[in-house]
């Protein structure tokens, strides 16, 4: 087999494989709704990505669960001096949390209940009777960010 | 088009620097991280799920600790010895089992090195033997093709994530990066001090990762934005939080350490 044939073969796999993942992470109005089917079922199973991290707009509203404890006191999910893969872990939680309270659901579902009282057994042992929030601090001028206004919303648990 | 054999070595070297990294930020937090009670196993349909979530249908979620270990022994017996694509295939194996088990703790810098990581059983680490044969022609399509998918996946990250952002008004606006520092999640708040300098930094960020896939053609602008890169992931890794993420794009930056200018540049190829 001849050079520029072997080159020609691998222009042609190395294009497919990024044309497709340029259709499973490009934002889904640049791409035709079949091709992203083809992309899914391509790239999803082995090359899954996503790069969307602050993206189109990072979040205006930070959001994070708390716990209160028996003295009454309000704790954060995780310690924040905590190492950044059990922070990230609090933090998707919560997002997860906040995108139910967007929906006016109050009560996590049972696998984020799970999850969310799991979290909390090095502040507590005792995780049934526990009361949990979410914390948001939003912006309310873009040119303002510092600015955020604190919403507290009341979580709703299944008794265990 | 060719393999620049001295980038795929020092890929190779910092991509499984950044897995024993990972491994050692992993491992206190074992108990947390790969609790199923905490992320609840979310395995996917078809035959893949046994390579690519391995922990949690044929191996029990319990060996979590000994696969991270295995991985980081591997790992380092690649840094020694690189090439065996046995090797590779056991780290890309165990390394994405993990990081699906701990879905709820996982990035896009870790997709993007168990991408690198797929790509790197095909890769061969140093240059074969000149002979002839249908599964010589086979491998070197196989390997330059790996190749340039590493290449271009990096690429692809960048600018696919600038496009999203384009969509976005707040990185239009220059207000990204302000709502961001302000972000108790993330930081630092102290930036926020400065509106220009946020301004400054959010276009920066946007014609940073816009212009990487046009700046990596050319030698001069290719190490400028390399080198602008470093500065920039250092920031958002440290400063913000996200050090697995930002380390794992600088792991990957030696993989375009090395490059014929011309040979990339569409129409201008040599096909030497």
């Amino acid at each position: 087999m001849g050079a520029r044939t072997k080159h020609l073969i691998v222009i042609g796999l190395v294009a497919l494989h990024v044309f497709m993942l340029a259709a499973y992470t490009l934002p889904s109005a640049y791409v035709p709704g079949k091709l992203h089917v083809l992309s899914v079922r391509y790239v999803r199973p082995l090359f899954h990505q996503q790069w969307h991290l602050f993206a189109p707009d990072p979040p205006l509203c930070s959001c994070a669960l708390e716990v209160q404890v028996i003295s009454g006191e309000w704790h954060p999910l995780v310690n924040a001096s905590l190492d950044p893969l059990p922070r990230r872990m609090a933090r998707h939680l919560a997002e997860y949390v906040q995108d139910g309270v967007a929906e006016g659901e109050h009560r996590p579902l049972p696998i984020l209940q799970q999850a969310i009282r799991s979290m909390v057994h090095d502040i507590t042992v005792e995780t049934d009777s526990l009361q949990f929030r979410l914390v948001e601090e939003c912006v309310q001028d873009p040119d303002l960010p510092k600015d955020r206004k604190t919403r507290i919303t009341m979580l709703e648990f299944d008794r265990p | 088009m060719s393999i620049q054999w001295s980038s795929v070595r020092w890929f190779r070297t910092a991509v499984h620097v950044w897995l024993l990294g990972y491994m050692a930020l992993a491992l206190p937090d074992a108990e947390l991280l790969w609790d199923p009670g905490i992320a609840p196993l979310s395995v996917p349909p078809g035959i893949f799920r046994f390579v690519t979530h391995a922990l949690g249908t044929w191996l029990p979620v319990g060996y979590a600790i000994p696969a991270a270990f295995l991985v980081g022994v591997f790992a380092i017996w690649e840094l020694i010895r690189p090439g065996k694509w046995w090797r590779a295939l056991v780290i890309w194996i165990l390394y994405t089992s993990l990081m699906n088990l701990a879905w709820s703790a996982a990035s896009g810098g870790q997709q993007l090195i168990a991408n690198m990581l797929f790509w790197s059983i095909f890769l061969p680490a140093r240059s074969q033997p000149t002979t002839t044969g249908a599964l010589q022609n086979v491998k070197e399509i196989v390997g330059l093709s790996a190749f340039w998918i590493i290449r271009l996946q990096l690429v692809l990250a960048y600018a696919v994530t600038a496009i999203h952002k384009l969509t976005g008004d707040l990185w239009t606006h220059g207000q990204a990066v302000g709502v961001v520092v302000t972000d108790p999640s993330y930081g630092p708040l102290f930036m926020a001090e400065y509106p220009v300098l946020m301004q400054l930094l959010t276009y920066g960020a946007l014609i940073f990762q816009a212009g990487f896939a046009f700046a990596v053609c050319w030698r001069p602008t290719r190490i400028a934005w390399m080198v602008i890169g470093v500065f920039f992931h250092l920031g958002t890794g440290l400063g913000m939080g996200v050090p697995d993420m930002a380390f794992a794009f600088l792991a990957c930056y030696p993989i375009w350490s090395r490059s014929n200018s011309v040979a990339i540049v569409p129409g201008t190829s040599t096909f030497n």
